[in-house]
Order: structure tokens, then sequence, then C-alpha cells
């Protein structure tokens, strides 16, 4: 049975294979019968195995460029929303509802498409990233970048959201989503083959990023927040907007604008002015007495920055404090902290009551009611 | 009889085996053996291609995220302790080398980094760093912020000419010389607090 069974199949092979002819008898000729059928399993074989390589290959190769084509998304979806959010940082810290450039303002608006509105920061930033947002088209290359604001803290379910709105009303939360359409190769052959026409002509990816402000009840990075001045009550307290508070006889800090950044660094022993003074601001305008004494120090506790010289000088025809200077010495500092303690050197009011008094740090100043405050710290911290 | 049958079908089977089994045994001793060593080759050799085709699609996601975390340590990186400043430049290059550094097929002739940021209100890059020596490896375009009086930008660029991580030799010739060669690169730009 078994014979008969491959002597059919040999009867093609018979007919191109004219040696075959030789054979005398009806029984089949195994030499000539492996001969013909030789190599068929594996021709077969491997016909498929390239076919199905290939096409796993392709699709490989397609998958990984789409891969990539994604963590490019992720890339430009975080630069897009950490710029999108430090124009909200600065709203929320300058009092504003826009942007510095109000050009490039998006606060006001709840979401947005940068295929028809690019001026502003996220846009510019994925853009720059690699995302134009000219607008999907479909089957064909191209990318879009969309965002939208919240008051809600997106995808975290275990954490309350501190912040919702900031005190201007500017939603905390945000989101930047880039999609893209990324163009296969061999996936579309294979489709193109089987006639899926455009069905894979591309793969669409995306990226996506939260960002958003977090509110907090210690100072913010010090060079966000630019020098202000605050308000002192009948005890002597300051309270600079910046929402740092301190009280009378203990140190108070205000929060600088960024005389000095990373990309602004201060050589070694270069001097960096810091102004403090004090004038009377009072009935008249007189000064301060003379019976006022008062230092300035340089706390180099934490935060100095390596070798950078502090100089002080002071503000009044009748001087409260005096100069001074101080050498850092620390390394990996980030502030410089300049303390001006004022106070008399008797008993009684650091300012004469029935006047009210300013005291001045650089451009700020604060307004002090005279007669009820002994003694004033004030510090003043700059970003280095 | 049934029995009878099979048992003399079977006889002549054998005997009919017999009769070619000499010749068979000449055409067909080694040919599966052939087969199997050519069709090998052909598949060691898709293996190896997909293995370096796998390390390029690696090495070109990995610049990316190389870049991707240096940059965001340059523009946040004083964020994890508040108030702190931001790092240098040249921090963030590191953190992009120390990404790429170490790599098989990459030795430190062959892959670069660059970290860049502007200042307030400049038209160029303030500060610059580099690590490690590709040639093919530059400075980043220069692009400003569009606020730029209020924020800067920070740009890290991590570029790599990657080598067959299987480096399999055809008629004696090494498969870097056969493959193309091909320097891959991309920039991450991020928005720095200032």
């Amino acid at each position: 049975m078994v014979f008969q069974t491959v002597h059919r199949t040999d009867a093609t092979c018979k007919k191109t294979q004219p040696w075959q002819n030789r054979q005398h008898n009806s029984a089949p000729d195994l030499r000539n019968l492996h001969r013909c059928e030789s190599g068929q399993t594996i021709t077969v074989w491997l016909g498929a195995i390239v076919v199905m390589s290939s096409v796993l290959m392709g699709s490989a190769y397609d998958m990984s460029v789409a891969w990539m084509h994604k963590q490019w998304a992720d890339t430009a979806a975080q630069a897009a929303c950490t710029a999108g959010a430090m124009d909200m940082l600065y709203a929320a810290n300058n009092g504003s509802t826009s942007t510095p450039v109000t050009a490039y303002n998006f606060l006001s608006s709840s979401s947005g498409d940068c295929a028809t509105n690019s001026s502003n920061a996220m846009c510019y930033y994925a853009k720059l990233n690699g995302y134009a947002s000219l607008g999907l088209t479909s089957n064909a290359p191209s990318n879009d970048v969309q965002w939208s604001m919240s008051t809600t803290q997106p995808a975290n379910s275990n954490s309350s959201p501190t912040l919702t709105k900031t005190l201007n009303g500017v939603p905390a939360y945000m989101n930047v989503a880039v999609t893209e359409n990324v163009p296969v190769t061999f996936m579309g052959i294979f489709a193109h083959s089987l006639g899926m026409k455009n069905s894979w002509s591309t793969i669409q990816v995306a990226g996506h990023c939260n960002c958003g402000l977090e509110g907090t009840t210690s100072s913010v990075p010090a060079n966000t927040i630019p020098f202000v001045a605050g308000t002192i009550d009948n005890w002597g307290s300051f309270e600079p907007i910046a929402a740092v508070t301190c009280w009378s006889n203990a140190s108070c800090s205000m929060i600088s604008s960024p005389v000095i950044g990373p990309n602004n660094p201060v050589p070694s022993n270069t001097v960096v002015p810091v102004t403090v003074g004090g004038r009377a601001a009072g009935q008249g305008g007189e000064s301060i007495s003379g019976s006022v004494e008062g230092d300035i120090s340089c706390d180099g506790g934490k935060t100095w920055k390596s070798f950078d010289t502090i100089t002080i000088n002071v503000l009044g025809s009748s001087p409260l404090i005096g100069n001074t200077s101080c050498t850092i010495s620390n390394t990996n500092q980030i502030y410089l902290r300049v303390a001006a303690n004022l106070r008399l050197g008797s008993a009684g009011p650091i300012f004469p009551a029935g006047n009210s008094y300013t005291v001045q740090i650089n451009s700020a100043s604060v307004t002090i009611p005279g007669g009820s405050t002994t003694s004033l710290h004030i510090t003043s911290f700059q970003n280095n | 009889m049934r029995a009878i049958e099979e048992i003399e079908m079977r006889s002549l089977s054998r005997i009919e085996l017999t009769e070619g089994g000499a010749q068979l045994s000449q055409d067909t001793v080694g040919q599966a053996l052939i087969e199997t060593a050519l069709f090998s080759m052909v598949l060691v050799l898709m293996l190896a291609l997909a293995a370096n085709f796998t390390y390029v699609v690696y090495v070109g996601a990995g610049i990316t995220s190389a870049g991707r975390q240096a940059a965001t340590y340059a523009a946040q990186g004083q964020q994890a302790t508040a108030g702190k400043a931001l790092p240098a430049v040249s921090a963030a290059c590191q953190i992009a080398a120390n990404e790429v550094n170490g790599w098989a097929g990459l030795s430190s002739a062959n892959w670069g980094a660059y970290a860049a940021s502007s200042a307030l209100g400049g038209s160029s890059w303030a500060n610059t760093s580099s690590c490690a020596g590709n040639s093919n490896s530059t400075a980043p375009a220069y692009n400003a912020d569009p606020e730029s009086a209020t924020f800067t930008v920070n740009a890290v660029k991590v570029s790599a000419t990657p080598s067959p991580l299987v480096n399999f030799s055809i008629l004696g010739k090494k498969a870097s010389t056969i493959l193309p060669s091909a320097t891959y690169g991309r920039t991450v730009y991020m928005r720095q607090l200032n």
C-alpha cells in the first residue's frame, strides 16, 4: 500500500526524468523515486520559513520604529508639559493670570490644539523636540499636540491634591498629549499585498504627560519668586507676600529676585552687592536717631556657595548699620542669606512711637509702625 | 488469513527495499545533513542580522532616554529639595554619559553627549559641556525660549555610532565592514526654571 501511494505521486516525476525510462518492471524504482522527491520538503519548509521570517522581521522592524517614535513623543510631551507648568508657576507667583509674555498666554483656556493655536510655550517646546503639530492626516506621516488644564490631580487616587487652583484662579494641573502617525514599511507592503490598501500605511503612537503645581507651606525655589515687600503687624511681624512668615524677635525671610542664577554664576571672590538700609518715613521724614545700633551678619550656616563674597551697604544719611562682608566657604550651597539686626542700644522701641518707618532691602521695602517693635530681624534670601 | 496476508506484504516490502537499498543509501546519505547545514547558515545569518538590528533600535531608544533624563535633571534637578540651585550643565552631561557609557558595541570614541543651557535674554548658549569623544557629535542647535526674559533653555544632545553587536564574518569580511555604519543623534530641549 505504501508503494502504491508513492508510485502515484511519482508519475509526474517520470515525465520530467527521462532516465527513469530504463526501468523494466512495473514496480516502483525507489532510487528514482527518492531522487525526484528529494528536497521537496525542505524546499517547502525553507520557503515557508523565509516568508514567515520576512513577515515577522518586517513587522518587528516597523514596531521597533514605532516604539522609538513613542519614546520621542513621550519626551516631547514631557518637555511641553514642563514648559507649560513653569508658566503656571510664574503666574501663580506673580499674581498674574498670564504668562510672562502675554502673546504666549494659554492660562485662560481650558484646552487647546497646537495645530490651531501654537502660540504658547507648550507648542514651542513640542516643536523643538520634533513635533511641529501640523495636525493629524489619515494614513500619512503627521503629528498633533493637544493640551488641557484641570483642577484635579491626574491619575493618583492615593494622594489628595494639595492644590486645585492657584490664588489667581488658574487650574493647577495640565496634560499634554502628543500623537503621531508613524509610517510603516513592511507592514504596509504585506497589507497591500493582501489587498488592504492604506490600511497599514501608518501606525499611531502617542505620548502623554501630566504635570502641575503643588501647594506648599515652605518656601518654593527662590528663583521663582520675585523680591516682594510684605506687611508688618503691630507685633512687628514681617510677613512677605511670598508665603514666608516670620515673627518679631525671630528670623524673618524674604525671597529675592534672581540676581544670580545657574546661568548667571558669580565667579569666585566676586563681590555681590546687597543693600540693606533704613530710613524714616514718618512725620517730617526725620532720620532715625543715632541711638540705634545694629549689625549685619552673614549667616554661613547652611547654604553658601563657595568663595563668594557679599558686601552690604547702608542707605540713608544716618546709617543704622555698618558695612560688612563675609566669605562663603562651604560648597554645594544655594542661598545667600543676609541678616540685618536692628535694635536699640538701650531699652525702648527700635523705632520711636508716633512715626512709621520704612526698611528697604534692595528695591523692596516694608513699613514699620513705630513704638511697638524692640527688635527686628530681617533676613534676605537670594538665590545663588 | 488476514494476518498471513500482512506478513506476506511486509516480506515483499522488505525484499523490494533490499533490492534498491544499496543505491538508495549511496544517493541520499548526508543529503539532509548538507541541507541542514546550508539552511542553518542562512538561519544563523538572519539571527545575527536581527540581533544587530535590535541593537541599533536599542541604541536609538537609549540615547533618547539618556537625553530626556539629562535634560529633565538639568531643568528640574533642584526640585528634589526645594530651593536648591539648578545643576550645572556638566552634571547634566554626566547624567547622559552615565546612561550610555559601557554599552556593548560602543567604545568611548563612538558616542558623545553635549549639554547646553542659555542665559536670560541671551542669543547663544551660555554654558556648554561635552562628554566623551564621538567626532560626529556636535553641540545642539541653539534655540531661545519664547519668553527668554524669564526662562532659559536646556538642551542635551546624545549621539552614537554603534558597531554590530554580533560581528560575524562572511567570506573573510567582518560584519562591521559589510554593514552600513550610521550615527544616531537625538536632542532634547527643556525649559529651565531660572
